[in-house]
């Protein structure tokens, strides 16, 4: 296999609270191939958004704190290079999508200006050419009338619209890679299938990788090529997503998978939710943050955390009992 | 947006109406007239000159108290003569106090803000003519260094949030609020006039005169106006959209300045109508100190002089800047959120 | 399952160790780490006790005039110097602290109750009686009442009393817009319903239950209020149209002070000095309790 667009070792994120150091990323590992979709799931809380953020330099430090072994993108270290580097491939090279449309895209400038200023800042080009190739982009992403609709506000449009002129914004350099921070969960059902949809035209167009951070197993189902599941910080379990939802090996994964419904599973099978919450990043216990709540646990969860097992190349998990 | 406007400028009316009312009120309950402070004018002129200012009407004494309309009705007689009527007498007073407010109303509906109770030859509209422009000018000036010195300030602040740089331009800023202007006026007048000669004390007669008083006068405003900025600014920053406008690679000055500062400003705009009605106060200490022939003096001297036309006027032309520039802060604000604008 | 009993899910942490803190708590924790908060407080009680116990330790009254020390500067008989009539500097600004002082907390208190008031009742009314009752405040809010009151100061003599209420008057409108607008949160609170289901009428609901709730703000914007109200008064005295003489405010002794700073600057500093310090003593701690109560302000 070729080498991987990205790839991300031991990061970290920390805050400093008043309880002590809140560790929302807590040692983080993974591979983005290059042109297929890593898709990264788990609880609320559980560092999914805050890798992403940590890895671009979107985290402040102070008060923040983002270190790592490293995370390669194209040859060059994401941590280790300067911010004003970084900066150049924001939006070029990388680009992120955002949950909330409504509140990611600024209300007080045009749609217009908030497309065009991408290309002028990485591409170098003039209003008129930024405005011609947006709207280009615009039409490409199936927003109706764009010349039209290109000099409005962001909420002048409607969920789903917004939520493609976001995607347009992002695409509009043609990134190698494409961070879909939960791209769907704010819309409603029947947009998110058109929107998921869009997404993998445009990655096959562009011949992109995608990372897609989502809690909805339906989604992943639908469009990943691998998975990296997450919890209290940590990857707790990766693999192709065949393997992961075939043969789970994780019991945060079979957790995950039992609790969501699925057309192949019988009348008569309850879905069984995971018991408890997930816990506080500025206290996590000692061990496995998941044991409490865990239906497999031994003492020697309680122990150590568990090591990282390498089951085969790129499938891997971080349990005492699998 | 248009027809939001009409209805404003139109609602404006009925406020003033309250204010002119209110005034009037006033001027007719306080004590003395336009004669009191003066020696004793004879009974002729005394009551043709309360004919002018309308203190009498004919109709109203004929239909009251007919007895009061002699004209050589001296000032002991007239308080007897009240006193035996009192119901008539009365009487007579209301009637002519509604057609005062009658005559003064339908005057100043057309600019006319009738003569000067003390500087008898003299009208209100050439003092309110004289005055206003330099009140206007100062408050101007005033305004522009509370902009400019706030805004930046408050910029830094936030930007620097929790360094010193905050820390310096909050403390600054809060002293900025509790040294009353006449304190500092004086202070300032001392060090820069007085001891260092680097500018002149007192008068308006060029721009180097603007300095010491516009600073003055402006520096409460600079101060609102910095923690203002500063606290919009650090709201903004939180916000989502300007994490987006960060992820897509842009410079941090162009996040600050196009992304943030829009959203950040809005509490300084909203600030300008109560912070010019105050400026409009502020400027009657000002003037005060720094001997600027402009409305807030006028307004003191009239009030101590019993000047009650010249008094009431100040206080209703004061009322229309408010309210105005109450009404245009509120256009603005509505202008500069688009989500106000195109109410879908 | 691990065998620890009542454990907090996901961590090491039992029950016992979760102490819950009240809202006041909370917040009086966080005003003691704002170190220049609690120096102000400092301040302001150092202040208190400079201007109520001062003159008792003085060995001049306020009015007493010694001609033949006349105008000089800081001595050691005077220690803040004495002005035209000769009169003690010293004991002359601590007597007009009391002023001062007196009339900020008096009008604040004035503003504090017909503000409370006027807005619980119409936040908690609502409808059509809070329509017209913050109607009255929006006409009232746009009167120029500096003017108004030193107009009503000039025709109506200069009394103490009228001075309170004047500037009790003015500042009353914002108190009671905060206060409408907490009431008007609060009042679907459960505990609302709790209390009319006991059959408390509805002012006992208002200013038994309602307000204490709404004391948070109260409490910040009172102690905002103070330094502005005295401010005012002291503007006024200024013009001359607060305290007479041989009485004397703060602002009466900067007047005093303005008018002959060109030779005895001493007169303008000191008062002017501790006005000022006061007042930023007063802001400083209404700033810092308000951060304390509303921490999501700060950062």
């Amino acid at each position: 296999m070729s080498e991987p667009l990205l790839s991300v070792r031991n990061l970290h994120v920390h805050y400093p609270t008043e309880d002590g150091v809140s560790k929302a990323v807590d040692g983080v590992s993974f591979d983005v191939p290059r042109g297929r979709t890593l898709a990264v799931v788990g609880e609320s809380g559980s560092g999914k958004s805050q890798t992403m953020y940590g890895m671009l330099g979107l985290v402040p430090q102070p008060p923040g704190r983002v270190f790592g072994d490293g995370a390669i993108f194209e040859g060059e270290d994401l941590l280790r290079m300067s911010e004003a580097r970084r900066r150049e491939l924001r939006g070029d090279r990388v680009a992120m999508i955002f949950q909330d449309p409504m509140t990611a895209l600024n209300p007080f400038l045009t749609v217009e200006r908030q497309l065009t200023e991408v290309l002028q800042a990485h591409k170098g080009l003039s209003r008129k050419a930024a405005r011609a190739e947006s709207l280009e982009m615009l039409r490409r992403v199936g927003i109706p009338d764009p010349e039209g609709r290109i000099d409005q506000y962001p909420h002048q449009f409607s969920g789903g619209m917004r939520q493609r002129v976001m995607i347009a914004m992002a695409l509009l350099c043609r990134p190698a890679l494409l961070v879909a921070d939960e791209p769907t969960t704010a819309l409603d059902p029947t947009i998110q299938a058109q929107i998921l949809e869009l997404l993998k035209a445009m990655q096959r167009e562009l011949g992109s990788s995608t990372i897609l951070i989502t809690h909805d197993l339906g989604v992943v189902a639908g469009t990943a090529d691998f998975v990296a599941v997450m919890y209290a910080g940590r990857v707790v379990e990766r693999g192709t997503v065949e393997e992961i939802f075939a043969q789970p090996r994780h019991p945060y994964t079979k957790g995950l998978l039992a609790s969501v419904p699925r057309l192949d599973a019988g009348q008569k099978e309850q879905l069984v939710p995971i018991p408890g919450q997930p816990p506080d990043p500025s206290r996590l216990p000692s061990g496995c943050p998941f044991r409490a709540r865990c239906p497999e646990a031994t003492d020697r969860c309680a122990a150590a955390y568990p090591e990282r097992r390498v089951l085969s190349e790129g499938r891997e998990v971080a349990c005492w009992a699998a | 947006m248009g027809a939001y406007a009409l209805r404003r400028l139109l609602g404006i009316v009925p406020v003033l109406l309250v204010i002119f009312t209110l005034s009037f009120v006033l001027m007719r309950a306080a004590p003395g007239g336009p004669f009191d402070a003066e020696k004793p004018v004879p009974a002729e002129v005394k009551r043709n000159l309360e004919l002018k200012y309308h203190l009498r009407e004919p109709w109203c004494e004929a239909r009251f108290l007919p007895a009061l309309a002699r004209p050589d009705l001296q000032p002991a007689a007239e308080k007897a003569l009240r006193a035996e009527n009192a119901w008539a007498s009365r009487g007579e007073r209301l009637c002519t106090g509604v057609f005062q407010y009658g005559w003064l109303l339908a005057n100043y509906a057309t600019g006319d803000f009738g003569p000067s109770y003390k500087y008898k030859d003299r009208s209100v509209n050439e003092f309110i003519a004289a005055g206003l422009p330099v009140t206007i000018q100062l408050g101007l000036v005033a305004m522009v260094f509370a902009l400019i010195i706030g805004l930046a300030a408050g910029l830094v602040a936030a930007m620097r949030h929790n360094a010193w740089e905050d820390h310096a331009a909050m403390g600054a800023a809060l002293l900025g609020i509790s040294i009353p202007n006449f304190v500092l006026g004086p202070v300032l007048i001392l060090v820069f006039s007085l001891t260092l000669f680097w500018l002149p004390p007192a008068r308006w007669d060029g721009w180097q005169y603007m300095i010491l008083p516009g600073f003055t006068l402006g520096s409460v405003y600079a101060a609102y106006i910095a923690r203002l900025t500063r606290g919009g600014m650090l709201e903004v920053i939180r916000q989502d959209y300007v994490r987006t406008a960060r992820a897509k690679g842009l410079k941090e000055r162009v996040v600050i300045l196009r992304h943030a500062l829009r959203g950040g400003m809005l509490p300084v705009i909203s600030y300008l109508g109560p912070a010019l009605a105050g400026l409009f106060t502020g400027s009657i200490v000002i003037e005060r100190i720094f001997n600027i022939p402009g409305m807030g003096r006028y307004f003191v001297d009239a009030a101590l002089n019993r000047d009650i036309t010249l008094a009431m006027a100040v206080v209703v032309v004061d009322a229309i800047f408010l309210l105005v520039a109450n009404l245009l802060v509120d256009l603005a604000l509505g202008l500069l959120d688009p989500r106000v604008r195109y109410d879908a | 399952m691990t065998s620890t009993p009542l454990a907090v899910a996901g961590t090491d942490e039992t029950l016992e160790d979760v102490r819950g803190t009240s809202l006041w708590q909370d917040a009086w924790r966080r005003l003691k780490k704002n170190r220049m908060a609690v120096f102000s407080a400092g301040l302001l009680v150092v202040m208190f006790l400079f201007v109520v116990a001062g003159p008792w330790l003085s060995p001049y009254t306020f009015e007493q005039q010694d001609l033949a020390y006349g105008a000089q500067g800081p001595s050691l008989a005077h220690w803040f110097g004495t002005d035209m009539h000769g009169r003690d500097l010293l004991v002359r600004t601590m007597h007009g602290g009391r002023i001062s002082l007196l009339v900020g907390l008096l009008a604040t208190f004035v503003s504090l109750t017909i503000g409370v008031a006027y807005g619980a009742i119409s936040g908690y009314f609502g409808g059509k009686i809070d329509a017209a009752m913050m109607r009255v405040v929006d006409v009232l809010y746009v009167i120029p009442f500096m003017f108004v009151v030193i107009l009503f100061l000039v025709l109506f003599g200069r009394s103490l009393i009228l001075l309170f209420v004047a500037l009790g008057a003015v500042s009353w409108l914002t108190m009671a817009r905060i206060v409408r607008g907490q009431v008007i949160s609060l009042k679907n609170a459960e505990f609302v319903d709790a209390a009319r289901a006991s059959g408390v009428g509805h002012l006992g609901i208002v200013f038994r239950h309602l307000v204490p709730n709404a004391l948070g703000s109260i409490v910040v914007y009172a102690t905002l209020t103070i330094p502005r109200v005295m401010l005012e008064e002291a503007f006024l005295s200024y013009l001359g149209l607060g305290v007479q003489p041989p009485a004397a405010s703060w602002g009466l002794l900067v007047a005093d002070g303005a008018n002959s700073m060109t030779f005895l600057p001493h007169m303008l500093i000191f008062p002017g000095l501790l006005l000022t310090a006061t007042l930023f003593a007063l802001n400083f701690l209404g700033d810092g309790l308000r951060d304390a109560l509303d921490p999501r302000m700060k950062t």
